[in-house]
């Protein structure tokens, strides 16, 4: 390696460490979406910004520096994922872990709040949850968001599609609860 | 009701389909009732989605986060410099932000980011909003260990002496840039400081008042409509903070002085710090 590589090598280790202290949070806002819990949150991002980091020189210059790192946490929280499921040893344990309890739920306010909204959206199968954060929060493009997943666009619309519906589904209900002042 | 796949009608929200598509599916809406319900309803969802979580970009970062993200990007910092320092520009030895300055210009030119040449910050996927935030956050975070050093020490950490400033960051910010005498004000220059935001470089110039209370101004290059002002203020205890963006470089005053008394200063150095004017 020359030192014009070395000093190159730096510079984009300099970039990636700058940008990413930008992106902190709107990196913590997905990975909220993706953990629906701030603790989970902040742990997939610490985690992230350590494979960035120390990965620096994977992030190939003159693309999107916010997709790549968007990309690095959502690939920890499925890691993340799949770490728990075997250390528990339990199929389909994602969905048992990742959506609150029958007696959570019987808690849940009949209005609708944004807490019920976000809650929602944490049942949503993974994959869903990620397509819908990055195009409906993070406001990015089908193609920019099929490129953070490693998917085809056409999976991401399809993705989308599902979790909306199960939303406008459930939103209907919750507002229907709630117009009728009762508890569901 | 008009048969559109749920696919078809979230890439229409979205405006991912094609004008045409786009037009026949609004021309179906007008005229039916139940098409247009679904399309609210799925329109709904995408504002109650965005809605949830509109709040938490704003929300600081927690302390401890923080923390975790400056000790790792430190440890960054030494790995990839594990190289004699006498590659980098400056003086043997110096402080590491020679280091960053010529990383920084590296970066510029080993990216094809010429625009920072041309004094315009197009941080790649940065947008502006995003990267004032930040630079607005580093200012604070900046002035904070400033303060905590300078009131416990009685020493101003900088990397370039008062008299020496305006040339050193002149070249940094490639950019004539004026340092301010504040002395009638009862600051006294105590030297600057480079301070990487985004990936740019910024200058912060430290100032200590007659009460030995730290002040700093901020220089940082910033693309924005020219001539257009913006001030805030964020007063966090004694501390103002007030700030302003013109002919693409934004401007930012901390310390511990009145909003209005603050607003008064940056009416009187304002036109000093414009180049060319």
């Amino acid at each position: 390696m020359t030192d014009e590589d070395r000093r190159t090598g730096a510079a984009v280790a300099d970039f990636v460490r700058a940008g990413m202290a930008a992106q902190l949070p709107r990196l913590r806002r997905f990975a909220l979406g993706l953990t629906g819990s701030v603790e989970d949150a902040d742990e997939v991002v610490q985690a992230a910004c350590e494979k960035a980091l120390s990965g620096a020189e994977r992030w190939v210059a003159g693309t999107r520096l916010d997709s790549w790192l968007y990309r690095v946490v959502h690939t920890v929280w499925l890691d993340e994922l799949r770490r728990r499921k075997r250390r528990r040893n339990l199929t389909g344990l994602e969905e048992a872990m990742e959506r609150p309890s029958p007696s959570a739920l019987s808690g849940v306010e009949a209005r609708l709040t944004l807490e019920e909204v976000r809650r929602m959206i944490t049942e949503l199968p993974s994959e869903q949850r990620a397509a819908l954060l990055l195009v409906c929060v993070e406001e990015m493009s089908y193609r920019e968001a099929a490129a953070v997943l490693d998917v085809p666009v056409g999976t991401v619309m399809s993705r989308l599609a599902r979790a909306r519906a199960q939303l406008a589904e459930r939103l209907g209900k919750g507002a229907g609860r709630a117009a009728d002042g009762t508890r569901g | 009701m008009a048969r559109y796949s749920d696919e078809t009608l979230g890439a229409y929200l979205d405006g991912e389909l094609p004008a045409e598509d786009a037009r026949a599916i609004a021309r179906a809406e007008a005229s039916d009732a139940q098409l247009r319900a679904r399309i609210e309803a799925l329109r709904a969802v995408s504002h109650a989605v965005h809605q949830s979580f509109a709040a938490v970009e704003r929300e600081p970062v927690p302390e401890r986060l923080q923390v975790a993200f400056d000790r790792l990007a430190r440890r960054a910092n030494r790995r990839s410099r594990s190289w004699p320092a006498a590659l980098w520009p400056g003086p043997r030895g110096r402080h590491w932000v020679y280091g960053v300055a010529g990383a920084a210009a590296a970066v510029v030119i080993a990216l094809g980011l010429g625009a920072f040449l041309s004094g315009v910050v197009r941080v790649n996927d940065v947008s502006l909003e995003t990267y004032e935030d930040a630079w607005i956050e580093q200012v604070k975070r900046s002035y904070d260990v400033y303060a905590g050093i300078y009131r416990s020490e009685a020493r101003a950490m900088v990397d370039v002496d008062g008299k020496d400033a305006g040339v050193w960051f002149a070249d940094k910010l490639n950019r004539p840039i004026a340092v301010p005498d504040l002395s009638t004000h009862g600051l006294t220059l105590k030297g600057g400081r480079l301070v990487i935001v985004a990936g740019q470089p910024s200058a912060q110039f430290l100032y200590v008042a007659e009460d030995g209370s730290p002040f700093a101004l901020s220089v940082v290059p910033s693309a924005g409509q020219d001539r257009t002002v913006v001030a805030r203020e964020d007063k966090e205890g004694a501390v103002t903070l007030l700030h302003w963006r013109v002919k693409n470089y934004g401007y930012a005053l901390i310390g511990n002085f009145a909003p209005e008394a603050m607003r008064s200063l940056a009416d009187e150095i304002a036109p000093q710090l414009i180049p060319g004017v």
